[in-house]
């Protein structure tokens, strides 16, 4: 009789506790939803990264799922491209960001590395989008910065992607912005450019 | 009676919430490893062993309580451990820095009080354990064991959920809701 009761007891009490996880795991992605808005806020009324100054040191995984630290780009000049999976013009832009990236990294030693603000599984579906839909292969570096990751507060771009951070072999912010407009045009056509005279030079 | 149910529960208990933060860590070891280098108390390297000899020690400690075998053993390293956590989360919040814990693998919340309070609790169950571990002498029966196992299972998920269902039960979501 005493087992039975202990048996009705335990059976209740695991439907209790599976209601109660489910429950848990509701507030929990509530809660996350819920931060993401307030840091988003707090993002916009932020200023973005101050140029000639330190970059702030971050550390994040590749698409391949290796860590990797801004140290591990010490010497060498560096463009931080921070894209979305939900951004259609960062999907559009990607063919000339290769070609760019290629020409930058010969002509003057930049190297271009993509930052995602979402979950590797949503980025590697993005990924694996663009190479199947737009026969484009990512060849480019992808840095996995889920919001709201350290490295989004720190870099600050403010939800306006595709936006670049070009940090020098010292580390510290040349020139920062929406991919596009102002600088971005001069340091595009610098590397297009030295390019150009690289080519030239060859013929004389 | 009183002092074998207690320590039924303590066991399961600290054997449960030692099993979840190892499996949580485990499943991204760098993850962890950079966590304990957030805490900043530490060189770099030194931060990243010594959270492998954490993940190691859990282990052991769940080992211990689970077997039986070093019941005492396994409570008083339980109790170090959480004693070591709560100094350093201490030593965050006094800091006012704003770092996650990871205490239960990957997560976006920062460490706050609710976490020293947490722990402040586990190190009293911990403690009970060891008390119990040397006083108790009867065994209960299966259907004795499985209702407190259950209460200890409702425990673990209360504490390593405490700082969402305090939050919540103080501010609920009326203001993302209304949006």
């Amino acid at each position: 009789m005493l087992n039975v009761l202990f048996a009705g007891l335990i059976a209740s009490g695991c439907i209790i506790l599976v209601n109660l996880l489910l429950t848990l795991r509701l507030v929990q992605w509530l809660r996350s939803l819920e931060n993401l808005q307030k840091q988003q806020k707090e993002n916009e009324t932020l200023p973005e990264l101050a140029v000639n100054t330190s970059a702030p040191g971050f550390t994040a995984k590749t698409l391949a799922g290796k860590w990797t630290r801004l140290s591990d780009y010490a010497g060498r000049s560096i463009v931080l491209i921070f894209v979305s999976p939900h951004c259609g013009h960062c999907r559009q832009k990607m063919p000339e960001l290769i070609t760019l990236d290629m020409r930058a990294q010969e002509q003057a030693g930049v190297k271009f590395v993509l930052v995602s603000d979402s979950s590797a599984t949503e980025t590697y579906a993005w990924v694996e989008s663009i190479r199947i839909e737009d026969k484009v292969e990512v060849t480019l570096p992808m840095l996995i910065a889920p919001r709201p990751s350290e490295l989004l507060k720190a870099y600050n771009p403010r939800g306006l992607t595709p936006y670049y951070c070009f940090i020098n072999g010292q580390g510290i912010v040349q020139a920062r912005g929406p991919l596009g407009m102002g600088e971005w045009l001069r340091l595009q056509r610098e590397w297009e450019g030295l390019q150009a005279r690289s080519i030239s030079h060859l013929f004389t | 009676m009183l002092v074998v149910c207690i320590l039924a529960f303590c066991r399961v208990a600290i054997a449960l919430l030692f099993a979840l933060a190892f499996a949580g860590k485990i499943r991204d070891i760098r993850a962890f490893q950079e966590a304990v280098v957030d805490f900043r108390l530490l060189p770099s390297n030194w931060s990243r062993k010594l959270a492998v000899v954490f993940l190691a020690m859990e282990f052991l400690a769940c080992a211990w309580v689970v077997s039986g075998l070093l019941l005492l053993a396994g409570f008083l390293l339980a109790t170090g451990l959480l004693m070591l956590f709560s100094a350093g989360l201490l030593t965050v919040i006094r800091r006012r820095m704003k770092i996650t814990c990871n205490c239960f693998g990957w997560t976006d919340r920062r460490v706050s009080g609710y976490d020293l309070v947490r722990n402040a609790v586990l190190i009293l169950c911990s403690l009970s354990g060891a008390w119990a571990s040397v006083t108790a002498s009867q065994n209960l029966t299966m259907g004795e064991f499985g209702v407190i196992a259950l209460i200890a299972v409702y425990f673990v998920v209360l504490m390593t959920n405490l700082a969402n269902i305090v939050e919540t039960l103080r501010r609920p979501f009326y203001a993302f809701l209304d949006q």
